[in-house]
């Protein structure tokens, strides 16, 4: 997956971006829009909306790369842009409402789903990440995968860097809910792969197919 | 040895490198399994697979104007959101002409019919100032019940767990609606643009939209279609 981290801006591209010019912010997307779309997509859990932030991000970057000092830090600033477009619609109250969050997450009585039977219905790690709650998804994104710090990621929310922490764990709870559940699905379809196995081969000795007794002449008495 | 299991936040922060060493030096086995299993998990994470890009995003991009270049009125934005503006000005524009002509019109007690029914025809004569759309989204927002604008992100989880009724497509698009038009108000707010003929009509738009979505969540148009009404 392409990831801020791995991206190195060419000097002349990050020195065309800065003084407008169209070919260098073509080039600038080209390397910049995947990793962009993959925080946003991931955060947001929509495709229109992350397509929305990759559009916002750029025309940012458009109108304001005169307001950039340093060739070397667009790669920073195009990342803090993005973020901030994407938490911006998660407080979003229209949001909110609209996506009817954490319908996995959190019964009537508040309290969290602890059984194993919306573990079923998602057999991706993707799909995983998708029942975690706007919040607790964003930080495990922001922490996991974007390397921003608790402190970093609490005054991008508006929180403390407890919140960041206790976010995490929640989130953490529910992967490794996932996790053990796929490992043991898995030994269950091996236990029945190897079931297979055992009952083919008694059936190939029980029709005499068996290659060992055919080979060979038989041992003299 | 403290056999006691580490909760996850401990277990995550000696993962990070970020826990105190005293209690790092008490990793035991099991320890050191979950250790394992959260740094297989981020590594997971870190490997997901690209999300496509379509090609209509560089679309827009591509046609934005660029920066000192825009003229008295910024078609930028409208260039940014122009099928989430078209939409939800001829979807609320749609909804304001079934409240219009739709005949009487059942309005929950204490606010008059034309109070609901005459607000689109009098954005539409313009002249409105923006403190009075202000004040009538803030208006709008408040009757729909527990819904707080600017909300901090808290009371927003706080108000997912209330026990409301999933919304319906119609409420969908309108809130969806409501978020692109949110989007453009904060940017503009951001960018520190002034354009008072701009700001006025997104927070017109926003007053329709909400009026919209009042009307909806009332039942009004569902019982003007039941009415066999028409245009």
């Amino acid at each position: 997956m392409a990831g801020f981290a791995d991206i190195r801006l060419p000097d002349a591209v990050a020195q065309g971006v800065i003084d407008g010019e169209r070919s260098a912010l073509a080039d600038a997307y080209g390397l910049l829009a995947q990793a962009v779309m993959n925080l946003a997509a991931r955060i947001l859990q929509d495709r229109a909306q992350a397509e929305e932030v990759v559009q916002d991000t750029f025309i940012d970057l458009l109108e304001k790369s005169a307001q950039i000092n340093n060739t070397q830090s667009i790669v920073a600033w195009v990342r803090k842009v993005a973020v901030n477009h994407c938490l911006m619609r998660l407080r979003s109250p229209w949001h909110a409402r609209r996506t009817d969050v954490d319908a996995h997450e959190v019964h009537n009585d508040g309290q969290l789903d602890h059984s194993m039977q919306w573990v079923e219905q998602v057999p991706t790690l993707e799909q995983a990440l998708g029942t975690l709650s706007e919040e607790a998804r964003a930080v495990v994104w922001l922490h996991d995968v974007e390397g921003y710090t608790h402190k970093e990621i609490g005054a991008l929310m508006g929180k403390t860097t407890s919140f960041s922490k206790s976010q995490l764990a929640r989130a953490y709870e529910r992967l490794l809910q996932w996790q053990q559940h796929m490992e043991a699905a898995q030994q269950v379809v091996v236990k029945r792969a190897d079931g297979l196995q055992v009952e083919q081969q008694s059936q190939d000795k029980t029709h005499g197919q068996n290659t060992v007794t055919d080979i060979g002449p038989a041992c003299p008495s | 040895m403290d056999k006691t299991p580490l909760p996850i936040s401990d277990l995550l922060a000696l993962r990070d490198g970020e826990l105190h060493e005293a209690k790092a030096s008490a990793v035991d086995p099991q320890v050191r399994a979950q250790l394992t299993r959260l740094h297989e998990l981020r590594g997971e994470l870190q490997a997901l697979p690209d999300v496509p890009i379509s090609d209509a995003a560089w679309q827009k991009i591509a046609t934005a104007p660029e920066h000192g270049r825009r003229g008295g009125g910024p078609p930028g934005h409208w260039l940014r959101y122009p099928l989430a503006t078209a939409a939800s000005v001829f979807f609320a524009s749609l909804l304001g002409i079934y409240l219009v002509f739709g005949g009487q019109v059942p309005v929950e007690s204490g606010v008059a019919p034309a109070s609901v029914v005459n607000t689109a025809p009098q954005l539409q004569a313009g002249g409105l100032q923006l403190a009075g759309l202000m004040n009538r989204s803030r208006e709008l927002e408040l009757r729909l019940r527990g819904v707080q604008p600017l909300a901090p992100a808290s009371d927003v989880v706080v108000a997912s767990t209330e026990a409301v009724a999933a919304p319906s497509s119609v409420e969908r698009q309108l809130m969806g609606r409501l978020t692109d038009v949110d989007a453009q108000i904060a940017r503009m707010f951001e960018s520190g643009i002034q354009d008072p003929q701009l700001r006025e009509r997104l927070w017109g738009q926003r007053v329709i939209l909400l009026e919209s979505l009042v009307a909806v969540r009332g039942g009004q148009v569902s019982d003007l279609f039941e009415d066999g009404r028409s245009m």
